[in-house]
């Protein structure tokens, strides 16, 4: 790091030397010192005046080429200052001298040589871009220090809005190449998209879709040929083999728990939500954060609903995750079923924790399964199917994909048949069918052979005493060095 | 050369600037009995529930606790906190709440492992969150009981559930699987 400690000595009197470069202020600078050699003080400076405050030297700037013979494509990267498209100046003033693998130098009309007016162009970042042979030298007079001027895309002393937006655009660009984006972007989006532990392999397959931005399955191609193709990039992943194989259903860490929010969308678009003819808009209460851990647009962080890399306790070991599960605590989850079957019974309303806004005061009116045809609500799951039993396979093709096992579907089919009202039996498989396992996670059960849940006896207060520690995290906020500060007689601060 | 201070709150307040608590926004804790550096400490005015409790004994701080994997320098530290990613608060909030040194990816958290140390000496322990999910309390023994600050909801209240909650507990056997995730 390097700081201007003293006033330029400048002719001319009119000259005005900006505040950033100026020798007064603490704008310290990044720079490289050949071979990392520096003059102390403590050495006697070599060469240079010996200051009271260092060492003193005037200097000279220099431009020099930094390659005298072709350079490799990954030498010729580092290189910092660029140069426009040379298709734009007249034909003949830039004469292609040699190309190397994935390089091409070009030298100036009358330099013949390495000079710093060659130019080499190559591929970086998806385009052809134009590097001059130059670096800005500065050399300590009467020493063999040198240093390389740095380069740097705004000015130091008359910043430009337009150099700002280069700059951005380079850090952009910077962040969006990083060889760390495409495996992590390819990750989370797999996650997202319903495959919680993917396989390394499946990763690499992805962000390599994304980075040469196309894909092929069969005779279709996906994404625009260009690095970052979304397209592709989603392409690839719902249909790669491992989202596709039917065989991996049954692996129990394959696939994922579903969100609650894409449950509820799910529901309401299976199972044809209609909404009042008045209504223009599905509307939800506010607090639905709040009881199913999910609502639109309220995300507790740039980290979404939950963490990509949450796991369950009983996970730890396995080094499995499941991030969706992070919000399905025991209360999101009555909630959730109360709001569904709220839906399914009385339509979009408030009246026993359902998901609607509160549109009437009186839910005793709410009697039965045919409620849902009442006008107070914003609008109502419409199904039409017949009465027979091909009405739970129907449901659970929508609600499960198919996947209902065996024992759960005789168990719903068995009391659908009992029911007498038509309206109450097609309400009441749909309900049994959200309490499934499936409904809830993306692969197959196979439910234990005389294996039930145990019963769990209802707690009783302790008789004895206990004790409790209460954790209290104080998310951000909190200045820790003010928390707790120290008052007097400090032994190390030789007080009182 | 560093300035030497004749007395540490002093060299706080120098540290500090212009966002020190002043002594008299300070409440005064005694913690002569301790080992500490100071016979006495400050705590803001706006948490005397702190003082009072501490004068109680029933609250211990903790100082110069940090989830730093060692101690480290200026010249060291990048490569000495490499896994415990300094500038992203999410893996702070995590790191703050396991304290584990060894920074995976999974594990436990603080309140968890002394539940299991607990649970291991044949003590009946258990956890409680009115905020959720945390990381703090993750253990590989005990499952965190989760409230809502506004109550615990109930299922099947209503007359439109009737048969529900009894069909639930015959298809319990799939529900067994459903339940291992949350």
């Amino acid at each position: 790091m390097i700081k201007i400690l003293h006033r330029a000595d400048i002719d001319d009197q009119t000259a005005t030397i900006t505040d950033s470069v100026a020798w007064n202020n603490d704008n310290w600078f990044k720079v490289n010192w050949e071979n990392g050699a520096f003059p102390k003080a403590s050495i006697s400076c070599e060469n240079t005046f010996h200051a009271f405050y260092g060492c003193k030297s005037s200097v000279i700037v220099q431009e020099v080429p930094v390659f005298s013979s072709i350079p490799t494509y990954a030498e010729a990267v580092e290189l910092s200052i660029g140069f426009q498209d040379l298709d734009s100046f007249d034909t003949g003033t830039y004469i292609l001298a040699e190309s190397g693998d994935e390089i091409h130098v070009y030298h100036r009309h009358g330099w013949p040589g390495y000079s710093i007016y060659t130019i080499f162009k190559i591929e970086y970042k998806g385009a052809a871009i134009y590097l001059r042979n130059v670096e800005s030298m500065v050399t300590l007079t009467g020493t063999s220090f040198k240093l390389r001027n740095p380069p740097h895309m705004v000015q130091l002393a008359f910043g430009e809005r337009r150099d700002a937006i280069y700059e951005t655009e380079a850090i952009l660009d910077h962040l969006l190449f990083h060889p760390n984006t495409a495996p992590f972007l390819a990750h989370k989006m797999i996650q997202k998209l319903g495959i919680s532990n993917p396989s390394p392999d499946y990763v690499s397959r992805v962000a390599t879709a994304f980075k040469e931005g196309s894909i092929n399955f069969g005779t279709t191609s996906f994404g625009n040929g260009r690095y970052g193709s979304m397209s592709a990039l989603v392409a690839s992943i719902v249909l790669d083999i491992e989202a596709r194989a039917v065989v991996l259903d049954a692996d129990p860490s394959h696939g994922s728990v579903r969100e609650n929010i894409v449950k509820l969308v799910h529901l309401l678009r299976a199972l044809n939500f209609t909404k009042r003819t008045n209504e223009n808009e599905i509307r939800i209460p506010t607090n639905l954060f709040d009881r199913i851990g999910q609502s639109p647009y309220m995300a507790k962080s740039v980290f979404s609903f939950f963490r990509p890399e949450y796991a369950t306790v009983a996970m730890i070991d396995s080094k499995l995750v499941a991030p969706e599960s992070q919000i399905l605590t025991s209360p999101s989850v009555v909630s959730f079923l109360n709001g569904i079957t709220s839906l399914l019974s009385f339509g979009l309303t408030a009246c026993f924790q359902g998901f609607g806004e509160i549109t009437t005061n009186d839910c005793n009116g709410y009697i039965d399964d045919t409620s849902y045809k009442n006008e107070r609500s914003r609008g109502s799951l419409i199904l039409s199917f017949g009465n027979d039993d091909s009405v739970v396979d129907e449901l659970a093709m929508l609600l499960t994909g198919g996947r209902l096992n065996s024992s759960s579907r005789t168990m719903i089919e068995a009391n659908f048949a009992a029911k007498n009202n038509p309206d109450e039996a097609l309400r009441y498989a749909a309900k049994a069918l959200i309490a499934t396992a499936e409904f809830h996670v993306t692969n197959l059960f196979h439910p234990i052979a005389n294996f039930s849940r145990p019963d769990v006896p209802v707690p009783s207060l302790p008789q004895e005493e206990y004790k409790a520690i209460v954790y209290v995290m104080l998310r951000g906020g909190l200045d820790t060095m003010n928390l707790l500060v120290p008052y007097s007689g400090c032994k190390d601060g030789k007080g009182e | 050369m560093l300035k030497t201070y004749a007395d540490m709150y002093e060299q706080y307040r120098s540290v500090r600037g212009i966002v020190a608590v002043d002594k008299e926004d300070l409440l005064e804790i005694d913690a002569s009995s301790s080992q500490q550096v100071c016979r006495t400490f400050g705590v803001h005015k706006s948490m005397s529930v702190l003082r009072d409790l501490y004068n109680e004994n029933d609250l211990q701080f903790f100082a110069n606790v940090g989830a730093m994997p060692r101690p480290t320098t200026k010249s060291r530290w990048q490569e000495d906190t490499k896994a415990s990613e300094l500038f992203a608060h999410n893996t702070q909030e995590k790191d703050v709440q396991t304290l584990d040194r060894t920074f995976k990816p999974l594990g436990t958290g603080i309140g968890g492992r002394m539940i299991d140390a607990l649970s291991e000496k044949g003590f009946k322990t258990g956890s409680v969150s009115i905020a959720g999910p945390c990381f703090a309390l993750d253990s590989k023994t005990t499952k965190t009981l989760i409230v809502p600050e506004s109550g615990y909801p109930e299922f099947g209240k209503s007359r439109n559930v009737t048969g529900i909650p009894s069909l639930i507990v015959r298809i319990s056997s799939s529900l067994v699987a459903f339940y291992l995730f949350i």
